[in-house]
C-alpha cells in the first residue's frame, strides 16, 4: 500500500511542474508584448517599462521560471494589479466560501443523484424508471448559469422567500447558500444518477446476485445487501473525482449569485486582465484537483486491493 | 491478394449494417426526443433570415425591452433586437463554434491517443502525462485558461473550446488502441508486412469510429455549454454576435425587470444540449451490436 501511494504521488509531480509551468507561461504567450497588454492601452511607455521590470519580463525565460517557482515555494503568489494586496491571502479568503459552497452541493447531490440511480435501475423499463432517466438528462444539460437565473426568478423574484444572491454578511445565513448549491448540484444529480443507475444495472446482472436470488434471498436483501455495496464502488470514485469539476463550477455559479467565492474572483480577474490574481486562482483550482484526485486515488485503493498491483 | 478490397457482399454487409445502425437509432425512445429537437434548430438557424423580417444585430432603442407580443414573440433586448430572431440565428453560431471545436479535439486528440496507445513505451508515457496535465484543468477551467491568454472573440473561444476536448479524446482512443491492438487481425497484418501508418489507419483508427462518434456526439453538447458558458461570462464571443451564452448573460442584468431575456437564450441552450445528449445515448445504444433494440 505504501509503495502504490508513493508511486501516485511521485507521479503526480511532473503533473504539477507542469501547471506550473502552463500558469507561467500564460502572461508570456499573451498575444504581442505582455506587458503593453497588461498594461492596457492607455498606459504611457515608463507604466510599460515598469510593469515589465515588476514581472520581470526583460529577463531570460529559464530566470523568469525560475524565479516564479522560487516565489510559489515561499507561497508569493504576488500583488493584485487593480488593488496591490497581496495575491494568497485574497485567494484563500475567497476559497473558504467557493468550499462551502462545493461542500453543502455534495451533500445534496450525493443522496439525491443515488438513490434516483438506484430507483431507476430497480424498476428497470418503467414509468418511474423512465421518469428518472429524463430527470437524470436534465440535470446534465442545464446550463448551470440559466438554472441559477431560473431559481431566482422563481424562489427570489416571484416567492420572496430566498435571496437572490450575496453571502449573507455579516452573520452567517444558510438561506443565501441553498440557491447556489443548488444550481451546482443539479449537473452532478444527473451525473450520479445515471452512473449509478448503469452501475447497479451492470452489477444486478451478474452470477452472484442471481445465486442469491436462487437461494431464496428476498428483493430487498439482493438489492440492497447484494447488489448495492459493489454498485457503489465505481459511484464513489466518480463523486470524487466530481469535486474538483465541482469547483471549476463554482465559476459560473459564483457570477450568478455574486458568491464572494474563488471562482467570481477568477472571473473577474480575467475580466480586469488582473493577471498574478488569474494566475493564482488557477493555480490553486489546478492543485487541489490534483490533490482531490491523488487522494481519491489512494482510498480506492485501499477499498480495492486489486487496484494496488495494476 | 490476401489482404484484398471488400468484397461485393462485405460492401453489402457494410451498407446494411448501416441501415441496421439507422434503424436501431430510430427506435430509440431517446433518439426519437433529441432528433427533432436537433432537426428544428438546425432548420431555423438555416432558414433564419426567411423566418424573420427582423435583423439580428440592427439597434432599435425604441423597441427596447418589450415583452414577448404578437410582433416579437419572445420580446425584444435592452437594445430592441428581436429575441426570437437572435435566437434563431444564434442557432448557427452555437453550432458553429460547436462543431468546430469537436472537430479540433478529434483532430489533434484521436491521432495523439491512437499513436500513444500503439506504441506505448516511453511515448505513451511521455504523452499521458502530458495529457494528465490537461486534465488537471477541469471543467470550463482550461478554456478560462486559454481565453484569458488569447483573449476573446469567436475563433478563440473555438480555440479554447475545442483545446479544452482535447483530452477526452486522446484518453478514448488510448483506451480503443490498447485493446485493438492486441487483436489477431492486427497482429496479422504486421505479419504481413504493412506499414505501421496504414496499420493505425485502416485496422485502428477506422474501429475507433463508432467510440469516437458516441463521445463527439456527447461532446457538441459540452462545447456548446462551455461556449454558452464563457459567454455569459462576457469572455465568449464579440458583443454584435448573437450568440446565445452572451445574450443571457447580458438578459441577466435585466432579469428583474424583463425576465424574458435571459429565460428563452437559455431554454434554447438547454434543449440543444439535451437534444445532443438524447442523442449521444441512443447512438451508443444503436452502435453496441449486443444490444436488442
Amino acid at each position: 500500500m505504501l509503495g502504490y501511494i508513493l508511486r501516485r504521488i511521485v507521479l503526480a509531480v511532473p503533473v504539477i511542474i507542469g501547471v506550473t509551468i502552463i500558469v507561467f507561461a500564460m502572461v508570456r504567450f499573451l498575444p504581442g508584448d505582455p506587458a503593453r497588454v497588461i498594461a492596457g492601452v492607455a498606459a504611457t511607455e515608463e507604466e510599460v517599462e515598469t510593469i515589465r521590470r515588476q514581472l520581470g519580463l526583460d529577463r531570460p525565460v529559464w530566470e523568469q521560471y525560475a524565479s516564479f517557482m522560487w516565489n510559489l515555494l515561499r507561497l508569493d503568489l504576488g500583488k493584485s494589479m487593480f488593488t496591490g494586496k497581496p495575491v494568497l491571502p485574497q485567494l484563500l479568503e475567497t476559497l473558504q466560501n467557493t468550499f462551502i459552497l462545493a461542500v453543502v452541493a455534495m451533500v445534496i447531490a450525493v443522496p439525491v443523484g443515488i438513490v434516483v440511480g438506484i430507483i431507476s435501475a430497480i424498476h428497470r423499463g418503467k414509468v418511474i424508471d423512465q421518469a428518472a432517466i429524463v430527470f437524470s438528462l436534465f440535470g446534465v444539460s442545464m446550463p448551470a448559469f440559466w438554472l441559477g437565473l431560473m431559481l431566482i426568478l422563481l424562489f427570489a423574484v416571484t416567492l420572496r422567500v430566498l435571496p437572490a444572491g450575496g453571502i449573507g454578511t455579516p452573520n452567517w445565513d444558510l438561506r443565501y447558500v441553498i440557491l447556489p448549491a443548488l444550481t451546482l448540484a443539479a449537473h452532478l444529480v444527473g451525473v450520479l444518477a445515471r452512473m449509478t443507475r448503469s452501475s447497479m444495472l451492470s452489477v444486478l446482472g451478474q452470477d452472484y446476485v442471481r445465486t442469491a436470488r436462487s437461494k431464496g434471498a428476498t428483493e430487498y436483501v439482493v438489492n440492497y445487501k447484494h447488489a448495492l455495496r459493489n454498485a457503489l464502488l465505481p459511484v464513489t470514485t466518480i463523486t470524487g473525482l466530481y469535486f474538483g469539476y465541482l469547483l471549476s463550477g463554482t465559476v459560473l455559479t459564483e457570477t450568478v449569485f455574486a458568491w464572494p467565492g474563488m471562482g467570481r474572483l477568477l472571473v473577474n480577474a480575467i475580466s480586469n486582465r488582473d493577471y498574478p490574481i488569474i494566475q493564482g486562482g488557477v493555480l490553486l483550482f489546478s492543485l487541489i484537483f490534483i490533490a482531490v484526485n491523488l487522494i481519491v486515488d489512494i482510498l480506492y485503493a485501499y477499498i480495492d486491493p486489486r487496484i494496488r498491483y495494476e | 491478394m490476401l489482404m484484398s478490397a471488400p468484397t461485393a457482399s462485405e460492401a453489402l454487409r457494410e451498407r446494411s449494417w448501416g441501415r441496421e445502425v439507422t434503424r436501431r437509432l430510430l427506435r430509440h425512445r431517446s433518439a426519437r426526443l433529441g432528433l427533432p429537437i436537433l432537426f428544428f434548430f438546425v432548420i431555423v438557424g438555416i432558414l433564419a433570415p426567411f423566418l424573420s423580417i427582423y435583423d439580428p444585430v440592427k439597434i432599435n432603442l425604441s423597441e427596447a425591452l418589450r415583452p414577448p407580443s404578437p410582433e416579437h414573440i419572445l420580446g425584444t433586448d435592452e437594445l430592441g433586437r428581436d429575441i426570437a430572431t437572435r435566437i434563431m440565428y444564434g442557432a448557427r453560431i452555437s453550432m458553429f463554434i460547436g462543431f468546430l471545436a469537436v472537430l479540433i479535439g478529434l483532430v489533434i486528440g484521436a491521432p495523439i491517443g491512437i499513436i500513444s496507445g500503439y506504441y506505448g513505451g516511453a511515448i505513451d508515457f511521455a504523452l499521458q502525462r502530458v495529457t494528465d496535465i490537461l486534465l488537471a484543468f477541469p471543467g470550463i477551467l482550461l478554456a478560462l485558461v486559454l481565453v484569458a491568454t488569447l483573449g476573446v472573440g469567436l475563433t478563440n473561444v473555438i480555440i479554447a473550446v475545442g483545446i479544452s476536448s482535447v483530452p477526452v479524446y486522446i484518453r478514448l482512443a488510448r483506451g480503443q488502441t490498447l485493446f485493438i491492438r492486441e487483436l489477431s487481425y492486427v497482429e496479422a497484418s504486421r505479419a504481413l508486412g504493412l506499414r505501421t501508418p496504414v496499420i493505425l489507419f485502416k485496422h485502428i483508427f477506422l474501429n475507433t469510429i463508432d467510440p469516437l462518434i458516441v463521445q463527439s456526439t456527447l461532446q457538441l453538447g459540452t462545447a456548446i455549454l462551455t461556449a454558452a458558458g464563457l459567454g455569459f461570462l462576457g469572455l465568449g464571443v464579440e458583443p454584435t454576435i448573437p450568440e446565445w451564452g452572451t445574450m443571457l448573460g447580458t438578459g441577466r442584468e435585466y432579469l428583474m425587470s424583463s425576465p424574458h431575456v435571459a429565460t428563452f437564450p437559455g431554454l434554447a441552450i438547454f434543449l440543444v444540449v439535451l437534444a445532443f445528449n438524447l442523442l449521444g445515448d441512443a447512438l451508443r445504444d444503436a452502435l453496441d451490436p449486443t444490444l436488442a433494440l
